[in-house]
């Protein structure tokens, strides 16, 4: 099979249709869908990597229970009611930890795969493509919270099994939509960190010190409460800090109060904004920042 | 209807790097003139040669026109399309090929890999399956479409990179060393297919395989440190050597290639040194009669001995010679 051809009369020079209707678009979901099913593809094809989507989790928080368990005995602690108006501390940090899988792998996940592709020497092939650079950014992005979905997944069914813990399920929509809401304004954050892999190479220093202050300030393991009143406005400017709290109260209570969710979700809105713009800003930077030095397919 | 699809002119890079104290204090800049107001124009439908040595600026020049570079200043057209302004219409305008078998990805098989790319291009899925298979057969690789390119060789794999390039069926080619790297027999395959089943397109082709140059381009660029040298037909690049002959020399030991030079009828001269054996590439406009004067002195000269010794036609490495002072694979 042949593309089929246009020779230009006057000149004779020939044309493929392609380019005859191709039309730059602002955002290419085809390509961002092509870019993760090609990610997923790559990552099944390392069988290691179920490994880190089921185990490594558990094994990650485990430490964390444990030791609230030896403090404060099984279940709760007169304190910890009192600060977090929640009964049970396993029930309250389970859905925590099942939440911040998508902060993490968010935060990292185009950077990753940025650096990634820098290293098989495949990103300056994909950057002589017609594809707006943001829809292989939402791709990246894409491929990373589907395999996130499994994993923290792996980690509910397990840790509900090996804890007993229970959550209502019948508030899976709105924690779907809050997650949703709380992973795209992340998306925003991760193009920063990737715009930054492109220039730095490697800013682990930078990129561990945003991840872990995000880490802290994101009421995990401990209620918003637990932190120093500063920290805490900081904290409000997370979107994880958001989500966890909304999420954690639909999942333990089953209630559904309206006016709050429509808060959080207003919030969560104006840091999607907020993220995005910066995230996308930052990247275009990189990116000419990268071309000036001819150093895009560099380590 | 603009006749050229590919216009460059007065295009400069510079490359400066910074080099710092305690991560932020700069204390020293260097500045590498990678390109030095280059010009040149490219016709539709015609294929040309950038020929140099490494490090010459032909790779920085096809990043430029790539959109993968940002020229320090100048202008770089693309099938009509200003490679800064208007970037995504250059790139959908053009196939690249870079000589390197890691841009791909060795996890996939080679059919997922050009189906992969060609959707990128905006393809449907069966199409893109048609185009790919259509390429892998014209390479003859159907077979082993769906194996996983880690398991192919690299003749293999270079010839899946040179045919993603093709997935959109591009007008415009920049191919950057395609063959570098490749056994003869591949090296020959693609050059067949260049030659044969490219001849309707315009093709950027660098290289430093001096036949290679001879054999695909209609016409030959010379780089040499950013600056574009010579720009002529092979014939015509030849002509400007014409009247010289090129001596070339294998001698034991270390002839003094200074003394060489300072023959009043020696044009150029250059000695490759490699195992204690030197290889001298010297032009006149004699060849034979430099060859009788300079066997007499490396007679006279201790610890010299020729081993052989070869009067040439002139190639388009003795136009570089003449022009650069160097040899292409200097």
């Amino acid at each position: 099979m042949t593309i089929p051809k246009v020779v230009h009369e006057d000149s004779g020079a020939v044309e493929s249709i392609y380019l005859r209707s191709f039309k730059p678009r602002l955002m290419d979901w085809q390509a961002a869908q092509v870019f993760a099913m090609k990610n997923l593809r790559i990552a099944i094809r390392y069988p290691a990597n179920f490994l880190i989507w089921g185990i490594l989790p558990l094994l990650w928080y485990a430490p964390y229970i444990l030791m609230m368990i030896a403090i404060a005995g099984p279940g709760t602690s007169q304190h910890f009611t009192e600060l977090s108006g929640f009964q049970d501390f396993v029930t309250f940090s389970i859905i925590a930890v099942f939440v911040y899988q998508y902060v993490d792998k968010s935060i990292w996940s185009v950077g990753n795969n940025f650096r990634w592709e820098q290293f098989s020497g495949t990103l300056e092939p994909l950057f002589v493509t017609p594809v707006p650079r943001i829809s292989i950014l939402v791709g990246a992005a894409f491929s990373d919270t589907l395999q996130c979905t499994f994993s923290a997944c792996v980690l509910l069914v397990i840790s509900s099994m090996l804890f007993g813990v229970t959550y209502a399920f019948t508030m899976v929509a709105p924690i779907v939509v809050m997650l949703t809401m709380m992973v795209f304004a992340l998306y925003g954050f991760s193009f920063l960190i990737a715009g930054l892999i492109l220039v730095f190479k490697d800013p682990s220093v930078l990129t561990e010190l945003i991840s872990n202050i995000t880490y802290v300030l994101s009421p995990i393991t401990y209620p918003i409460q637990a932190l120093p009143s500063a920290a805490r406005y900081a904290a409000v400017l997370v979107p994880s800090t958001v989500a966890i709290i909304t999420i954690r109260e639909l999942a333990i209570t089953g209630l559904f109060e309206p006016i709050s969710f429509f808060q959080a979700s207003i919030l969560m809105l104006v840091l999607i904004i907020g993220f995005w713009t910066i995230g996308i800003l930052a990247f275009r930077w990189g990116e000419n920042w990268t071309k000036e030095r001819g150093s895009m397919g560099g380590f | 209807m603009n006749e050229y699809a590919v216009e460059i002119s007065d295009l400069s890079k510079t490359f400066i790097s910074i080099r710092r104290r305690a991560i932020v204090i700069p204390v020293e800049r260097t500045r590498v003139e990678a390109l030095k107001s280059v010009t040149l124009n490219i016709p539709k439908g015609q294929i040309y040669g950038l020929l140099g040595p490494n490090g010459a600026g032909k790779t920085t020049l096809i990043k430029c026109l790539a959109t993968l570079v940002l020229p320090t200043s100048g202008t770089a057209r693309v099938n009509g399309y200003d490679v800064l302004k208007e970037s995504t219409y250059a790139r959908a305008s053009m196939g690249v090929c870079q000589g390197n078998e890691r841009s791909i990805y060795w996890k996939l098989s080679a059919r997922e890999n050009m189906i992969f790319f060609a959707k990128l291009y905006r393809m449907p899925h069966d199409e893109a399956r048609e185009r790919a298979d259509d390429l892998l057969g014209r390479m003859g690789l159907l077979e082993k479409a769906n194996e996983k390119v880690e398991n192919l060789s690299h003749g293999m794999r270079m010839k899946i990179v040179f045919a993603r390039a093709l997935l959109h069926d591009p007008p415009i080619l920049l191919l950057d060393e395609p063959t570098q790297g490749l056994d003869p027999t591949f090296a020959t395959d693609l050059r067949r297919f260049i030659r044969d089943e490219l001849h309707d397109r315009t093709i950027l082709l660098t290289t430093h395989y001096m036949h290679e140059a001879d054999l695909l381009c209609d016409k030959i660029a010379l780089i040499n440190e950013g600056e574009l040298k010579s720009l002529g037909t092979p014939k015509e690049l030849k002509e400007e050597v014409r009247n010289y002959d090129s001596l070339h020399m294998k001698v034991v030991g270390s002839p003094d290639i200074e003394s060489i030079r300072a023959m009043d009828m020696v044009m150029t001269a250059t000695s490759t040194e490699r195992n204690g054996h030197s290889e001298l590439v010297v032009t006149a406009e004699d060849g034979y009669e430099l060859a009788y004067r300079l066997l007499n002195i490396m007679h006279q000269t201790p610890g010299v001995k020729v081993e052989h010794f070869e009067v040439k036609e002139p190639t388009l490495d003795d136009v570089f010679l003449k022009l650069t002072g160097r040899r292409i694979e200097d």
